[in-house]
């Protein structure tokens, strides 16, 4: 009989873990996380004048063109999933026309361009001016609008903006609209003091020779074609990736959209799980602790394993009243951050709740209030406050009236509780402790009748006061 | 104008009934003890007055002696005489020289007359070590205990009297200490101000005056009244207790619930004019007055300002829990201070102070109202819908919160209880997010978020 009823709850344990996972599918990716199906490249290509002075045997324009050329040839000998494009300004109107707006998509993106871009650019004598900033948006309209794909833009220039551009904020354009990873820049020539204005565009690189662009490139397709995954740590104070079971919410850094929010986990080796961002966005990240942490703007490392660590270093508070005494309605804890007037968390008494580490601010609701401040919080510790449980005071009158209820001592007296019409039974729960009560009994209405009654409340005992 | 008379007949025949009754509870049962605490040093042997007549010794011991024969018919009254300096020479220094002569007892003023003759000044000022003996002299602390020192030089024997009397008073032995100064310089004020109220007596005139006034003062029956006055500085506040404490000690001597009398007026009270007071007016929040002095004759008139409104918090709408609505307070912050002056439960009406204050209601999010204006008799009220109630059913236990999007944001405002099978929450009406995820699972893609609507007074049930 026994055994058949360990059986039987077996079973239906079983049958609830079944359940459970028919309910919760093992699903190792978010539906709307990242999953690119191939890769664009753009190489924007500089045409100006000065593209024309000499470098390594030949001129910098032909380097460039002589770099883009072999690197195509080897990608069509590969199967990898790649389009590329190639578009150059400042190649059709001379120095002299200082014309501005002079960018051209020479060979729209397509699978085995090697041949007519080494035909375009033959064709391309470099004169003109160095309009970035206005390419890289024209640029950014050569990339077909296509959600599953991974776009990468390769500058290659020998000098600075010379229109009034900002190539910077077109930089962020990109991030901002998801329109590529971050530009990757090859530099000809430059020199080292110039080479930052190039900082807040993207990543620079000084190339001069077929070697360091082949590397380049490696990293190039690297970053645009591995997957991007990213794992967010959660730090406890002593910097280890500890701290879990917390909400998290991941924004995008720029439209503030809300992309995904979980509920941070650890796996049974204790790492967190990994998730498929996409490269091209900026994220804010928010760990809805208690008070919540936020990091703006992280920027990933395409096709790499990213790793966002956040401080969360947290303690615990554990309230509780001693004794047996049941309220019908559990006391309550008002906790704010110290030096906040913001209700942080009104806790109930009998739980636990973490907290970031730091000092708090405590109101208990008690009669009367009990307050501490500086109530400390730290790593992995839980913090035990227990108040005694209340006593219970117990009026009897005839006559109705008007009492109220004070802590006295030391020239003060503060009220606890006022009475505003005494009915002939009064219940009142009071933490334990001396009080003083002033009454004013409606049989003799006048000041001199106003009675005083010391009382004492023990815990769970009651005081009966008969007036 | 004569169908008034019989109201203020009326009136006067209960302002007559109810006075008898506080004399007979405030006065008469307080018997007033005073001890003479007489200096017989021998400076006291010096002359003074016009012409530099007599001895300071024999002024003091006239004027005490008539003092002592008018006290005599008083059946309220008990006297006693302690004497130092009167029986070692001044050369012997001997700081131990005071004695009990006559002790409180019924027949001691006649005792205090004879004695005083027998006396003669001689030695040192012992004030401080004086008084320390004075203190066992009073039978009991349960009368009007006075110590009436008159002495015509400072502490000779290194004591500190100010501590001592200040320690009597403040442990209720002593209710009073008053000092004569005899022929004392004017700069040694200072030296006595701190033992009591001190009055200077330059020439034996003076003396008697001086005694007269004192004792007048301890005896005399003073009437107070505290007018709690409104806006419009009309004493129609009422029904709030006041507290005195007596200075310099502290300690809180009466509290009497204001009460305004038949004709509208706040009533009489029966304050012991031989003390100042600090008033405590417990209004929310408490108003204090410092240092209420008293006039020992006639009616004293204490007006306090003491401006109230009323302050109305309700639910509106369908109760489901009452338990859930209980935890619903109101913490009531004045404006300027920030200091919380009540927390006041919902469905209440209090009065507080006119002027502003901040709210924080403990609703799930928590509610802030700020800048709520309080005015004279007026009723502010501040209406909230009753909360909607989410009933979580959880097939498992989860880790989880509720949230709220705000500016797009996700903003936690309850963390579930993982151990806890199931919950119920009191929410403010509005649109939620859920997000949860099972303990047992070990992995974030198992979370689930369910978007659920509160209507004010209706329950929702989610079934995790």
């Amino acid at each position: 009989m026994k055994l058949y009823r360990v059986r039987l709850f077996f079973k239906i344990s079983l049958l609830y873990i079944l359940c459970a996972l028919l309910y919760f599918p093992a699903s190792a990716q978010f539906a709307n996380e990242y999953s690119p199906k191939f890769t664009r490249i753009l190489f924007l290509v500089d045409g100006s004048g000065s593209m024309k002075e000499p470098m390594d045997g030949s001129t910098r324009f032909d380097l460039a063109k002589n770099l883009i050329a072999e690197y195509l040839d080897s990608l069509s000998r590969t199967s990898a999933k790649t389009e590329t494009a190639v578009r150059v300004f400042g190649h059709q109107f001379h120095r002299s026309a200082a014309n501005c707006q002079d960018s051209k998509l020479e060979v729209p993106f397509g699978k085995h361009t090697a041949a007519s871009v080494k035909m375009r650019l033959d064709a391309i004598t470099p004169q003109g001016w160095t309009a970035i900033a206005y390419s890289m948006e024209q640029a950014a309209k050569d990339f077909p609008e296509q959600a599953d794909v991974t776009n990468a833009m390769v500058l290659i220039t020998d000098g600075l903006e010379t229109c009034g551009g900002n190539p910077c904020a077109i930089a962020e354009l990109f991030q901002r609209k998801k329109i590529a990873l971050k530009p990757f820049i090859i530099g000809l020539g430059i020199p080292a003091d110039k080479q930052k204005a190039f900082d807040c565009v993207g990543k620079y690189y000084d190339v001069t020779t077929t070697s360091t662009f082949d590397a380049v490139m490696k990293t190039v397709v690297t970053q645009a074609m591995n997957p991007t995954t990213t794992q967010i740590n959660l730090l406890n104070a002593f910097g280890k990736p500890t701290e879990t079971d917390v909400e998290v919410s991941l924004h995008d850094s720029y439209s503030g959209a809300l992309l995904y929010n979980f509920i941070h986990a650890l796996n049974g080796a204790g790492l967190p799980d990994t998730l498929m961002l996409n490269p091209m966005a900026k994220y804010d990240v928010i760990v809805h602790s208690v008070p919540q942490v936020s990091k703006n703007g992280v920027e990933l490392i395409a096709g790499t394993h990213n790793i966002i660590p956040v401080e969360v270093p947290q303690g615990s508070l554990k309230l509780a009243e001693a004794g047996l005494y049941k309220r019908a309605t559990p006391l309550q804890c008002i906790i704010r951050e110290k030096g906040k007037r913001e209700i942080l968390m009104v806790q109930d008494f009998g739980i636990a709740h973490k907290y970031l580490t730091g000092v708090y601010d405590l109101e208990i609701l008690t009669l009367p209030m009990i307050k501490m401040q500086d109530v400390p919080m730290k790593q992995g510790v839980v913090k035990d406050i227990t108040v005694e449980s209340p006593g219970t005071l117990s009026i009897t009158n005839s006559f109705g009236g008007i009492a109220s209820i004070y802590v006295a001592g030391d020239g003060k007296m503060e009220r606890v509780y006022e009475f505003k019409k005494l009915t002939s039974k009064e219940i009142l729960l009071l933490q334990p402790g001396k009080y003083v009560m002033v009454t004013r009994l409606n049989d003799k209405k006048s000041s001199v009748f106003t009675r005083t009654d010391n009382f004492e409340i023990s815990s769970g005992t009651i005081t009966a006061l008969r007036l | 104008m004569f169908y008034r008379t019989p109201h203020i007949l009326l009136f006067f025949l209960l302002l007559l009934s109810i006075s008898t009754f506080a004399q007979s509870s405030k006065q008469n049962n307080q018997r007033t003890r005073i001890l003479f605490l007489l200096d017989a040093s021998g400076s006291m042997q010096s002359k003074w007055g016009t012409g530099n007549m007599e001895t300071r010794w024999h002024s003091a011991r006239n004027i005490l002696t008539e003092m002592v024969d008018y006290l005599s018919q008083r059946k309220d009254v008990e006297l006693a005489l302690r004497v130092y300096g009167h029986q070692s020479m001044l050369t012997m220094k001997d700081c131990k020289d005071t004695q009990l002569e006559v002790g409180f007892s019924l027949n001691s003023m006649s005792y205090i007359k004879t004695r005083l003759q027998t006396l003669s000044p001689k030695g040192v000022t012992p004030i401080a070590y004086s008084l320390e003996k004075a203190a066992a002299d009073f039978p009991d602390n349960k009368g009007r205990n006075i110590i009436i020192l008159m002495t015509d030089g400072e502490e000779s024997c290194g004591g500190d009297p100010c501590a001592v009397a200040n320690a009597l008073e403040e442990k209720n032995i002593v209710l009073k200490h008053f000092v004569i100064g005899i022929g004392v310089e004017a700069s040694a004020r200072q030296a006595f101000d701190c033992i009591g109220s001190y009055f200077q007596a330059q020439d034996p005139v003076a003396l008697k005056n001086t005694l007269s006034l004192i004792v007048n003062k301890i005896l005399v029956k003073t009437t107070a009244e505290v007018d709690l006055l409104d806006g419009e500085s009309n004493p129609s506040e009422t029904d709030v207790n006041m507290s005195f404490f007596n200075l310099p000690t502290g300690l809180r001597k009466y509290d009497f619930y204001h009460t305004l009398n038949v004709r509208g007026f706040p009533d009489t009270l029966f304050v012991d004019p031989v003390s100042e007071y600090d008033l405590l007016i417990h209004t929310l929040p408490p108003v204090r007055k410092e240092n209420v002095a008293l006039a020992s004759e006639g009616h004293n008139i204490i007006s306090v300002d003491a401006a109230q409104g009323s302050m109305e918090i309700l639910l509106q709408g369908k109760t489901l829990n009452n338990n859930l609505n209980n935890k619903i307070k109101c913490l009531v912050r004045k404006k300027d201070s920030g200091e919380i002056v009540n927390v006041q439960d919902f469905n209440t009406t209090e009065k507080y102070l006119v002027g502003k204050y901040n709210l924080e209601i403990l609703t799930l999010p928590p509610t802030y109202i700020n800048d709520v204006d309080v005015s004279q008799y007026k009723t502010t009220k501040i209406e909230l819908p009753t909360p909607g109630i989410a009933n979580l059913v959880k097939k498992y236990e989860v880790y989880g919160g509720i949230f709220l999007v705000k500016e797009g944001r996700l903003q936690k405002i309850y963390e579930m209880n993982a151990d806890a099978k199931n919950e119920l929450i009191a929410l403010s009406p509005g649109s939620y997010q859920l997000i949860y995820r099972p303990k047992f699972s070990k992995t974030m893609h198992n979370t689930k978020t369910v978007e659920f609507q509160i209507v004010s007074g209706e329950s929702v049930s989610l079934n995790l």
